[in-house]
């Protein structure tokens, strides 16, 4: 009973092992060739070198890239949190029927394929007659951001106690006043993890960028097109840098919603 | 003189004064249930008016319509003659406290007490000076830094208590305040609200579903069954003289005779039962009514053991089914004839507790002060005097 015991025990670990290699493996690769002293990606490494770094920061399509990603990710970020976690609040106020109708709705952008959503975009801002520029990227992954915004904010409100609003409204609160003195406050974890997605979903965001860019390029589109030219040791460290940036933010998210208590200073 | 529609008059003696405030044919439903069925009530200035019933008896409907959380669908609500449907709230004489206390849980006791004299406006300093008043009262200043999270119920509930009083209101709604405390404490918040609403002089108007609760707290108890008011007066009243079988059994035990009226007089009647001819205090009724003759357990007497011997008037020869010591008293039933059940209590230390034992025939007696009448069935009585 016991060896058979740890005889399964042995293998579930074998198999996760399993598991979290196949899943991990790729980006340990990125990262491994990121610093390989070669222009071509092989095993075994030649050597350790930063170069690939540099030349990123050398090449000048690459920063722009940069810039413009941080750009629209910011925008949307800020966008998307305050229509979403507006959204949430007008939400929650609402009569059931509403909720109801309404809820699928605007999650729709979510569960739509992103193709369907780039496609669906660029008619619109043809029809429009909206030059493509930065700004209609920023339009597009707003879009996109808005149904996680309010899904993590709705998830917050519903565990509030309705009576604290009805609280502070008793004691003389306008509507604004409870949103700004109760709502926000309480809300501020959720509303600051949403952020956080809404500018990770955009700083990496490809498929309705590249339907709704014109001119510039952000990052992920940029290494979209380098790769015509072969997977270059500067690709690899570019990927390394946004893996970890991105990684960073989405635990970041993480940590801010699970932070589910009251915040005291 | 204000009293509504001349149908309900919460206290006798209150007829006379001014009325605070008052509701006008009120009705609110939610979707297909009505919650609020044509309410009408007035309320004296200065009193402590319980809202009584089981849960969705409409009662806190009605609480969050005088507060103006709720809108009436039709009828009007007066305070202090001045119609508020059309008030907001800053303007209401009216303060809530929330069952659950809905304490501010990111702000300190002190800024969710200062919130809403902030809101009216008033100086920082004034603002000060009347929340560290406020928290002195209640005996919480040592707390005014602390976030709600960090107190006991009972100091959370006296924090919401400061939050609305420090706004001077006129009329302080509250939501069963005590639901959520443990028995002792909440005997001992009862006398402090009971305490605080004389001190200060405002109109309470509390709502509980706790009997023992609206007893002893109130000077009125508004009785509420199904969006209604069943019955409204003072708690002795209420207890001794209720309306309709609903009322008797909400606040109380009751054993009950069955009987038919025969003649009446002075606010006695004489009835007709399957136990024999007993005289009962009454309402106005005609003979010929189907009437219930009730008794509260603490009203039977015990006329003497054995029960052999000749019955007199309102008595009536029953034998112990059980007897159920409760340490102070004994909770003792009886069957009667025609299979009345009789309940009552005795005083364990009574010498006549130790001729309680099952199976032993004793005669009972039903004073007549003691046995009252309501209507054996509803709208089959004149003395009906539920809406």
């Amino acid at each position: 009973m016991t060896r058979e015991h740890r005889i399964g025990t042995f293998t579930l670990a074998a198999w996760t092992a399993l598991v979290v290699l196949f899943l991990l493996l790729p980006l340990f690769v990125i990262v491994a060739f990121s610093f390989n002293d070669s222009d071509f990606p092989s095993f075994p490494m030649r050597g350790l070198t930063l170069k690939w770094y540099w030349r990123f920061l050398e090449s000048e399509e690459l920063l722009t890239a940069l810039w413009n990603s941080a750009l629209v990710a910011f925008a949307t970020m800020i966008l998307a949190t305050t229509f979403g976690t507006l959204a949430a609040i007008g939400l929650a106020r609402s009569g059931a029927r509403t909720q109801k109708f309404m809820r699928p709705l605007l999650s729709t952008p979510m569960m739509t394929p992103r193709l369907v959503v780039g496609i669906a975009l660029l008619n619109m801002f043809n029809l429009l007659s909206m030059q493509l520029s930065l700004l209609t990227v920023i339009v597009g992954h707003t879009v996109v951001a808005v149904p996680y915004v309010i899904l993590v904010v709705t998830a917050r409100l519903v565990g509030l106690d309705p009576r604290i609003e009805e609280a502070a409204t008793d004691l003389g609160a306008t509507r604004t006043r409870v949103i700004i003195d109760i709502l926000l406050p309480l809300l501020r974890p959720a509303v600051l993890g949403s952020a956080l997605i809404a500018f990770t979903l955009s700083f990496d965001e490809v498929v309705v960028t590249f339907f709704t860019t014109g001119t510039e390029n952000t990052l992920p589109t940029t290494i979209w097109a380098m790769l015509r030219y072969g997977i270059t040791p500067e690709i690899n460290a570019v990927s390394t840098l946004t893996m970890i940036a991105t990684v960073v933010l989405a635990l970041g998210a993480e940590a801010m919603i699970r932070s589910g208590g009251v915040h005291r200073r | 003189m204000t009293i509504v529609s001349g149908k309900i008059e919460p206290m006798g003696t209150m007829a006379a004064e001014q009325s605070l405030i008052e509701i006008d044919h009120v009705r609110k439903s939610f979707g297909v249930h009505t919650a609020i069925d044509e309410v009408s009530l007035a309320l004296g200035e200065g009193h402590f008016v319980t809202l009584l019933g089981p849960s969705g008896c409409g009662k806190t409907t009605l609480l969050r319509m005088i507060g103006g959380l709720e809108t009436p669908d039709s009828g009007s609500i007066r305070i202090a003659g001045m119609p508020v449907a059309s008030f907001s709230p800053i303007d209401r004489p009216t303060r809530m406290v929330f069952q659950s206390y809905a304490l501010f849980p990111h702000m300190t006791v002190e800024k969710n007490v200062a919130y809403g004299l902030q809101r009216r406006r008033m100086p920082d300093a004034e603002i000060k000076v009347k929340v560290a008043a406020q928290l002195e009262m209640v005996g919480l200043s040592e707390k005014a830094k602390s976030y709600p999270s960090e107190l006991s119920g009972g100091q959370q509930q006296r924090v919401a208590l400061a939050r609305a009083l420090v706004t001077k209101p006129r009329v302080l709604l509250l939501d069963e305040p005590l639901a959520a405390l443990d028995l002792k404490l909440r005997q001992r918040m009862q006398a402090e609200l009971k305490s605080l609403q004389r001190s200060a002089a405002i109109t309470f108007v509390y709502v509980t579903h706790d009997q023992h609760e609206a007893l002893g707290l109130s000077d009125c108890v508004v009785v509420m069954e199904k969006g209604r008011v069943a019955q409204s007066g003072a708690p002795a009243e209420i207890y001794h003289r209720p309306a309709n079988r609903y009322v008797a059994e909400f606040v109380g035990d009751i054993s009950v005779l069955d009987g038919t009226v025969r003649d009446t007089a002075d606010g006695h009647a004489r009835i007709e039962t399957p136990a024999g001819m007993f005289t009962a205090s009454s309402p106005p009724v005609q003979p010929g009514n189907k009437v219930h003759a009730i008794i509260r357990p603490e009203g039977v007497r015990i006329a003497a053991a054995g029960g052999d011997g000749t019955t007199g008037t309102n008595t009536l020869r029953a034998t112990v089914e059980t007897a159920t010591f409760r340490g102070a008293d004994m909770l003792v039933e009886f069957r009667g004839p025609a299979d009345i059940r009789i309940q009552t209590s005795i005083a364990s230390t009574a010498p006549e507790a130790a001729a309680i034992i099952p199976g032993q025939a004793i005669t009972l007696e039903l004073p007549a002060a003691a046995l009252w009448l309501i209507p054996a069935e509803r709208n089959s009585n004149a003395s009906e005097s539920s809406p």
